[in-house]
């Protein structure tokens, strides 16, 4: 078992199987050896790494990633597994969480879960309903908007 | 990377997750052009998101973005891999295709030779609005639109590697160099300053809230800048409107290709020949339904790309065994050779390649009628793939990294390949 500390100061155990699915995990074991320490997280707090170790509990005997060598094909976001579709219903702050989370500990295929659940959310919509979605405040000036619709004309639908 | 907590979650993910998230849209054009429109910051990722592999659905696209260029090529740098295999085939076959590739290129010419410091994406450094009068002369006289033509291609940092989030060794982004010809300056706003308009597209971090234009670095007199575009992959599949004369012309802005689909498009020998002298970095090519290939142009091809991993020559129906033999000797790194329908290449040709290529996994021989069943259950026993199907054609633009099919596991059944090209 390995212990893993939040930023908030708990502890968790987890299975070897389990903590080692983040890079930054393996690599400190290897490192420092295994002491019987808990590990500190200082970037992830207990209510995401929670969360974080529920998602690595459920992925725990998944083969390991296939990457295509040749990086043309278009990565897909239609293909996500029930369970993990389920696991990312979560409010926007946690999700964001989680991301960084993934990032930071190294995880490629929560992050690519992550990811892939906010380009769902994303795709199909104007930049209006964008905005409202993620509650993000128009910067531009009107300028600058009609300076960027024709610089990028040609990517526009129509 | 500024950690307000004030700002919505989704505004506090740091550029190289924003990148990540966007790379899932990249079949969804629209979406991305929809993001560039929401923020500024967003706006940032969303632009390289699109740029790096434009998606043209008609000419017109095409004219659209040459137009942008032509305005101020610092977008150029983005731009990664340009194919006009998704345009319909009357645009393929228009000669006006060669005039606004040609004027692309150029423009990605200008952009990569503005130097710049090595990117870092985490940092949020001043805009990097170094350097870049000098050079901005070579390609500038090919281009016929004096008009903003130099805008801002000084705030440009470096090509498409800053959108691959690892920081890029300096000197491999182009293959070739050239010395700075100092060139007249063209005409500048007052004080040289850029307006703002493309600066922030090409900082490598989110733009800073306030980013006052920094007076740049000059170029050292004599320093070496690329001379090649960082275009690294070009599709002209079945796209006639590029004739070969046009091709040749570009080749010596091809340095940087590593990927390069020339399937349909009436290639020649002299062509291909012109084309490898400059491609050095090749590793993957297509050049299948050329039926004017012969084997003097595989040859003078795998003589001069020896890096070449993955060949498509399927239906190039001139090529014989000495080809076979030119590429057994040359591309020790192959991986992948198609010569499917070629039916002058026999069991010579292919049990030299199998021998000479130790990396070898697809030697697809899918009916070529010269090769006998004994040569494809010799592939096989060396775990080489030896056909093909229109299940799982081959493909130079997708490879996966699968395993071999494992020893003592023979597949009969050719519709049911244990080893998978998609």
């Amino acid at each position: 078992m390995i212990k893993l500390q939040s930023s908030d100061g708990i502890d968790f155990e987890v299975a070897e199987a389990i903590a080692k699915q983040s890079v930054l995990i393996t690599n400190l074991l290897e490192d420092l050896g295994e002491t019987g320490e808990a590990i500190p997280l200082p970037n992830v707090s207990s209510k995401v790494l929670e969360k974080v170790i529920e998602y690595c509990t459920q992925h725990q005997h998944d083969p390991p990633l296939v990457v295509d060598e040749y990086d043309d094909v278009p990565r897909r976001s239609d293909d996500m597994d029930p369970w993990d579709e389920a696991f990312m219903k979560l409010d926007q702050d946690m999700l964001f969480e989680i991301l960084l989370a993934a990032n930071y500990m190294d995880i490629k295929p929560l992050l690519d879960l992550g990811c892939k659940t906010v380009a769902n959310m994303i795709r199909g919509k104007t930049p209006e309903e964008i905005r409202k979605q993620f509650n993000i405040v128009n910067d531009f000036t009107p300028e600058e908007e009609e300076q960027i619709r024709k610089e990028n004309e040609w990517a526009e639908a129509n | 990377m500024g950690m307000d907590a004030a700002q919505p979650a989704c505004l506090r993910v740091p550029a190289e997750i924003l990148l990540e998230i966007l790379a899932f849209l990249a079949t969804s054009q629209d979406s991305l052009y929809a993001c560039a429109l929401t923020c500024r910051q967003w706006r940032w990722a969303a632009t390289r998101a699109l740029w790096r592999r434009p998606h043209f659905r008609r000419l017109l696209d095409v004219e659209r973005l040459t137009a942008t260029l032509l305005d101020g090529p610092a977008y150029a740098r983005l731009i990664e891999t340009l194919s006009f295999s998704t345009l319909p085939e009357p645009d393929r076959s228009n000669p006006h295709l060669a005039t606004l590739l040609d004027s692309i290129v150029g423009c990605m010419g200008i952009a990569a030779s503005s130097p710049g410091p090595p990117p870092s994406l985490s940092s949020s450094s001043p805009p990097l609005h170094a350097a870049a009068a000098a050079d901005r002369s070579a390609v500038a006289a090919s281009i016929a639109r004096p008009r903003g033509l130099w805008r801002d291609e000084a705030a440009a940092a470096r090509p498409h590697s800053a959108v691959d989030l690892h920081p890029a060794d300096p000197g491999a982004a182009c293959c070739a160099t050239v010395d700075v010809v100092a060139a007249p300056r063209p005409p500048c706003g007052a004080g040289g300053e850029p307006p703002h308009s493309t600066v922030d597209d090409t900082q490598l971090s989110y733009p800073p809230a306030a980013a006052p234009a920094a007076a740049g670095q000059k170029p050292r007199p004599g320093q070496r800048l690329p001379a090649a575009t960082a275009l690294r992959q070009l599709d002209l599949r079945f796209c006639k409107g590029v004739r070969n004369y046009s091709l040749q012309r570009l080749a010596p802005k091809l340095g940087a290709l590593t990927v390069l689909n020339l399937a349909g498009g009436l290639r020649t020998d002299i062509t291909i020949a012109k084309l490898a002298q400059h491609m050095g970095q090749l590793r993957r090519i297509s050049l299948a339904w050329t039926s004017n290939l012969t084997d003097f142009g595989v040859a003078e091809l795998v003589q001069r790309c020896r890096a070449i991993e993955c060949l498509d020559l399927t239906y190039c129906t001139q090529i014989e065994d000495t080809a076979m033999f030119a590429i057994a000797h040359s591309l020790r790194g192959l991986v992948a050779l198609s010569v499917a329908y070629c039916g002058g290449v026999s069991d010579a040709g292919v049990a030299e390649v199998a021998a000479a290529c130790p990396a070898l996994r697809v030697l697809n021989v899918a009916k070529c009628l010269r090769v006998s069943d004994r040569a494809r259950a010799l592939l096989e026993h060396q775990r080489v793939v030896a056909r093909c199907d229109s299940l799982e054609p081959f493909s130079i633009h997708s490879f996966a990294a699968r395993r071999r099919p494992r020893p003592n596991h023979h597949h009969h059944d050719h519709h049911h390949l244990p080893f998978a090209f998609h």
